[in-house]
């Protein structure tokens, strides 16, 4: 499966990070461009969260990657696209030829990487390439790297230390959290064998074997094992080879023996449940366990004085165990249902064992080349051998590690765990760099410092010249709105985030610049009658479709948006405007005709036999026109549908759970109480007091607003602890739409809010378009989770497709996909389990220290990031300039064009 | 010898206090549900793998019915078991595991590095308090119902009314944003005995002190004014001392019986409250972390803290009892 989430994440971050070499070959490193002599500054920054951890192998989220971008190098780079016609990308004393930019267009570079060739077709048969695939290509990857590429403190790098990397990475002890990157976003072969290959065994419940109880278990020949390890605390137990205990009447012992063998003790937790070997407790060797009364015959050596203990004729009968006497101890703690279940299993054997690196699809064969090996193929060139988009896209960097320092972060497992960690990336001491900047500075939920790192190949290269101005970047942490605020009015930070609060004064400021996003939110309403049944809340009605289509269509959402939201548009799609299918030529999946006229129908718009669309009320000359009127909000037809929902609701009353001497209450959930989303709520509250007024449910429904259900939100609106999630959605792959809806129908990634949903067996029936292909004009029904594997490619890949058709990206042409995904899209929107309201789209004060290249966005590059970043005061005029203005910028930042 | 039993029996419940309130707050904290966040993109398995791997939770099992996933929580009495073993034989603490700002750093080290500025801005903010608290105070009894009293007391109210994070803004509002007296944030670094660190830490330390000054002001007027109108004090005078001496020496003194305690409370209480205040000036201290550790249910770090706060306040309802004895000899704890 082809999934780029973390790839996108890193093309957001080019906006701060870019770095790249010359257009080709690896670039010269001749000086021809003229030094400008431009200033030079620190910028300062802030952070609401403070980054732990910037290790590319264990990095979390967007707050680690505030560092970790800017350390780091990329094998291919995206850059401005500069019109040679208006003279190219320098002016003649060097500076950026602002001008000479191509709004939204973009060029992709070599940068760390010097070549890459597509040696599918050459590689070990080992890798079992089919000839069709060596014959399509794209399976297999060599890169070039460059021969300077060097950390911060000098030490060379070369493409052995990738191969570390990811041998680490997807080291088994770890379980590191970007491991999935290469076999989820990225299918390496053996990636994921490898990370699955330490344990032999795994253990099973009895109940997930089907066993009602474990004596049927055993009955029906299974052999039960139980985890002696974290039940008894047995690893370490020595074993023993004879015992025995003789006591008088009065229980007191009258003689024993003991005798143990040192080199047999217990370990690896499990043990079958017959298993006679007896072990002394390792408690004896705990001084502080109150319940140790034998602590004074453990010797020096760290052996147990056997001997003494007989002569003093002590009962030591509680520190002896086996694996039977445990078992039949406890036995009915174990039994299937009891608490301690877990603790008895049955043995599997785990088949991905002993899967060596050596069979991971990523090798070195010489000092610069690196190769990857990938079950799914990457189009990273252009027929004409240039540099496609998706090389950037897929193959911006490799992660990269310093093994010294790595293998002396390396944690061991604490007592009780099995898993081993990391604190590379975390400090200063334990960071190494190779990108355009290093880590200078770290204080723990403080600040950090980064600065420019002086042994970075980049700085020398021409294209670079007169760039990163931007000599250091500080940034402090700053939680509150209204202190990042006085921050940035008083000149101490040089950006601000547009709020709330400010937005009336600043939203048409001359500083103020907007981005779009991918974030795509609504509302989720539970839909699943079980849950809605079981729930005494006595809301069935949300079972109902025509119940929540009404709840669509009597949002306002141009006024929800502008209450509750600082920038964010209205957006009634599923995918916001910033998905792009073509991003070679600017294609934006939500401009196109199946995805305007998809949301037409979702919306209440029919099609007439001669091209023109109506609403019901108003006749429309062409999709366009009655795309452009499109609001999504028809209270009226909101009101009808309210009706045929409550006639439905009573008819069919106990089917729906349904007691119409009570009220009907549906929960809004969120995670914590904030202004946000009080703000939702009364929004919300009054659209459906306007939704019901004059209808049969006026005054029969209480909305009720919970702010209770903290980190655990989303789980807890799949479990139907409340009804309505308001302000959720997803982010990111911005250029693969289709893959994109993996969110809302796919299962197995875990996102789906509408878990009630069966998307296996949800059947939707679709002709497919005209084309060249072998499917053209079919007719074909199939589950709605069949449909989305087809159109992206992997339902060869997936259990329990009817159909396994590859309509993936350049599979078939690309108007076939998107004519599907609109279709997919519309089907899934027509559920109204997602209400779309929202596409993201961010402000961000830049001060006047500095000014960005251009007010253009550009998808790769943002507004040009550091590199482009123009320095119009240094650190010292700059000081001068806030004092000049009385120490407060307000006036200065009001103003607008 | 009454005093030292007294003492080592004190020693002794407190000890035991602590470790039942450690052993409710580890089953208490491990009884909340564990909240697991897969990401777009991520391998949901393997985020369940980590956590069954940390020894947090074992069974993980997809239900492809519910499409949910499921797991049982590791007994907590093994996870006790395990935590005091390594904390006894390895002197291990932890990592921090779900804390955004402190995943993979050790909790004792990120305690350590951050307890610093949290007690100097609350010695600073006792050191500056007390002086001027007691001061005005006892110049509020002195001068009884007069002007300057009726000043103070009109002054104590206000700030005694005003939350310390009101005042905290305010304080910043106006000295630190308009006049620019003081830095709005607290400057990068360790080496906190500097000039402009102590510069970036006045702000907060007045948003400590300032109630109180107030607090201690309030209380010395009330317990001096009810000294100075006592039958000794008549004898002092009579016998030939000044009013100040007599102040001093007798007065004061017996004020200082019920104050002092108070002072220590303050002062314990000012540490615990401080988070808010850190948070605002941005001092790297430790207030904030107990509120994350337990909104992020960062075990390591919620139990380290909570041993921390649990202690403190032990520590100080203790140092408060024996500091009645060394005040006023008359009192002797535990004596019969």
């Amino acid at each position: 499966m082809k999934k780029k989430w973390r790839v996108v994440a890193l093309s957001t971050a080019l906006t701060a990070t870019a770095a790249f070499a010359a257009s080709c070959g690896g670039g010269t490193d001749s000086s021809g461009v003229p030094d400008a002599n431009l200033k030079q500054g620190t910028y300062r920054t802030y952070t609401s969260t403070m980054p732990s951890n910037w290790n590319e192998l264990t990095y979390q989220d967007n707050n680690d990657t505030q560092i970790l971008y800017n350390i780091v190098s990329s094998f291919f780079e995206y850059d401005y696209e500069f019109d040679e016609s208006l003279g190219g990308k320098f002016n003649a004393d060097g500076t950026i030829n602002a001008d000479a930019i191509v709004p939204g267009g973009y060029e992709v570079k070599y940068s760390a990487a010097t070549a890459i060739e597509d040696v599918t077709s050459s590689v070990d048969s080992k890798w079992g390439y089919t000839a069709e695939q060596k014959s399509a290509g794209g399976y297999a990857w060599k890169f070039t790297l460059r021969d300077d590429l060097k950390w911060d403190d000098g030490t060379p790098i070369t493409a052995e230390d990738f191969v570390y990397t990811m041998q680490e990475l997807l080291n088994p002890l770890f379980f590191n959290m970007r491991a999935s990157t290469y076999y989820i976003n990225m299918s390496v072969k053996g990636a994921r064998q490898y990370l699955y290959s330490e344990s032999d065994y795994i253990y099973e419940t009895v109940a997930s074997h089907g066993y009602e109880s474990n004596a049927a278990a055993i009955e029906a020949g299974e052999e039960l094992y139980i985890d002696l390890g974290n039940f008894y605390g047995a690893n370490g137990a020595i074993a023993v080879t004879d015992y025995d205990l003789q006591y008088d009447d009065e229980g007191n012992v009258t003689s024993s023996a003991l005798t143990l063998d040192y080199s047999n003790t217990f370990s690896g937790d499990w043990a079958p449940i017959d298993d006679t070997q007896v072990y002394f407790d390792p408690m004896i060797f705990d001084e502080t366990n109150e319940s140790n009364t034998l602590f004074e015959y453990v010797n020096d050596d760290g052996t147990i004085d056997t001997e003494r203990m007989v002569e003093d004729k002590v009962d030591f009968s509680a520190y002896l165990f086996s694996a039977k006497m445990v078992y039949d101890a406890y036995a009915a703690y174990f039994e299937v249902g009891a608490d301690y279940e877990s603790t008895v299993g049955i043995r599997v054997e785990n088949t991905n064992k002993d899967f060596s690196f050596e069979d991971v699809g990523f090798y070195s064969p010489s000092t610069y080349e690196l190769v990857i090996c990938l079950d799914s193929p990457i189009y990273a060139l252009d027929e004409d051998g240039t540099l496609s988009y998706e090389a950037a896209y897929n193959f911006q960097n490799f992660p990269l590690v310093k093994e010294d320092l790595y293998e002396s972060c390396k944690i061991a497992p604490v007592e009780g765990s099995t898993l081993w960690t990391s604190n590379y990336g975390s400090s200063v001491a334990t960071t190494a760099s190779w990108g355009p900047y290093k880590l200078t500075q770290f204080q723990g939920g403080h600040s950090y410092t980064l600065s420019r790192n002086d042994n970075w190949y980049g700085y020398d290269l021409e294209d670079n010249a007169n760039q990163y101005n931007v000599t250091e970047i500080n940034c402090l942490r700053i939680e509150g709105t209204e202190q990042q605020w006085m921050n940035f009015l008083s000149g101490a930070t040089d950006e601000v985030g547009l709020d709330v609060g400010h937005k009336e004064t600043y939203r048409s400021s001359r500083y103020t610049y907007y981005a779009p996003g991918t974030g795509t939110f609504g509302i989720q309403v539970y839909a699943g009658l079980d849950a809605l049944k079981a729930n005494g809340r006595n809301n069935g009605i949300l079972a109902i479709t025509e119940f929540r289509k009404a709840l669509s269509l009597a949002l306002n959402r141009s006024s929800y948006n502008t209450t509750v939201y600082t920038s964010h548009q209205t957006c009634l799609g599923l995918l916001g405007p910033s998905y792009y299918y073509d991003v070679e030529n600017g294609g934006v999946y939500r401009d196109t005709v199946y995805a305007k006229e998809a949301l037409l129908r979702v919306y209440g718009f029919t099609e007439n036999g001669d091209g023109t669309w109506t609403d019901g009320s108003r006749q429309y000359s062409s999709y366009e026109t009655a795309y452009d009127a499109m609001t999504g909000y028809n209270l009226e037809q909101a009101k009808v549908l309210v009706e045929q929902a409550y006639q439905e609701l009573t008819a069919n009353a106990s089917e729906y759970g349904y007691d119409p001497s009570k009220q009907i209450t549906i929960i809004l959930g969120f995670a914590e109480q904030n202004t946000t989303y009080d703000t939702i709520n009364s929004f919300l509250s009054s659209a459906l007091t306007a939704l019901l007024e004059g209808t049969s449910l006026e005054g029969k429904i209480t909305l009720e607003y919970n702010t209770s259900f903290g980190d655990d939100w989303a789980n807890a609106f799949r479990r139907n602890e409340y009804d309505l999630a308001a302000s959720t959605g997803f982010t990111g792959g911005a250029f693969d739409p289709a893959g994109t809806l993996q969110c809302y129908v796919d299962p197995e990634a875990g996102l789906m809010y509408a878990t009630w949903w069966d998307t296996t067996t949800d059947m939707m029936t679709y002709t497919m378009p005209e084309g060249d292909y072998a499917q053209s004009g079919q007719t074909y029904t199939m589950s709605v989770l069949n449909w989305y594997c087809c159109l992206n490619g992997i339902a060869e890949r997936r259990d329990g497709m009817t159909y396994t058709f590859n309509w993936g990206s350049g599979a078939v042409d690309e108007n076939v996909r998107l004519e599907l995904l609109a279709k997919l899209e519309e089907y899934i929107l027509g559920k109204y389990y997602s209400i779309q309201t929202t596409s993201e789209y961010s402000a961000v004060l830049y001060g006047a220290k500095f000014s960005n290249i251009t007010d253009e966005y550009n998808i790769f590059m943002g507004f040009g990031g550091y590199r482009y970043m123009i320095v119009n005061y240094t650190d010292g005029e700059w000081t001068s300039f806030v004092s000049s203005q009385g120490g407060n910028l307000e006036s200065l930042y009001r103003q607008t064009y | 010898m009454y005093m030292l039993k007294y003492t080592l029996k004190r020693i002794g419940l407190m000890l035991m206090t602590f470790c039942i309130i450690m052993i409710m707050c580890f089953v208490l904290i491990k009884m909340l549900p564990i909240v697991v966040n897969v990401q777009v993109g991520q391998d949901a398995k393997l985020i369940y793998g980590q956590l069954e791997a940390r020894g947090y939770i074992c069974n993980v099992v997809y239900d492809e019915t519910t499409r949910m996933w499921s797991f049982d929580t590791v007994p907590v009495m093994i996870q006790f078991g395990n935590y005091l073993r390594r904390i006894f034989l390895n002197g291990d603490f932890g990592i921090g595991v779900s804390m955004l700002q402190y995943r993979n750093q050790p909790v004792w080290d990120v305690f350590v590095e951050k307890l610093p500025p949290t007690v100097l801005i609350n010695v600073y903010s006792t050191l500056i308090g007390v002086p001027i608290g007691l001061g005005l105070g006892i110049l509020a009894a002195l001068k009884k119902n007069k002007w300057q009293d009726q000043v103070i007391s009109v002054g104590v109210i206000l700030l005694i009314s005003i939350p310390s994070i009101v005042m905290g803004l305010i304080i910043q509002y106006v000295f630190c944003y308009r006049l620019r007296w003081f830095p709005l944030s607290m400057g990068e670094g360790y080496d906190y005995f500097t000039w402009p660190m102590f510069r970036a830490m006045l702000p907060a330390v007045f948003s400590l002190c300032l109630s109180s000054i107030a607090g201690y002001a309030r209380y010395t007027r009330a317990e001096l004014t009810e000294v100075l109108t006592g039958e000794f004090m008549l004898l002092a005078r009579t016998k030939g001392l000044t009013r100040g001496q007599a102040t001093v020496r007798h007065a004061l003194r017996n004020a200082m019986v019920p104050i002092f305690p108070m002072i220590l409370s303050e002062f314990v209480a000012v540490l615990s409250g401080s988070l808010i205040i850190e948070s605002m000036y941005n001092i790297p201290g430790v207030g904030g972390l107990y509120l994350e550790s337990i909104r992020d249910q960062d075990y390591d770090f919620f139990m380290l803290l909570s041993g921390f706060y649990t202690l403190v306040g032990l520590a100080a309802g203790i140092v408060v009892d024996i500091s009645y004895g060394f005040i006023d000899p008359r009192i002797r704890m535990g004596a019969k």
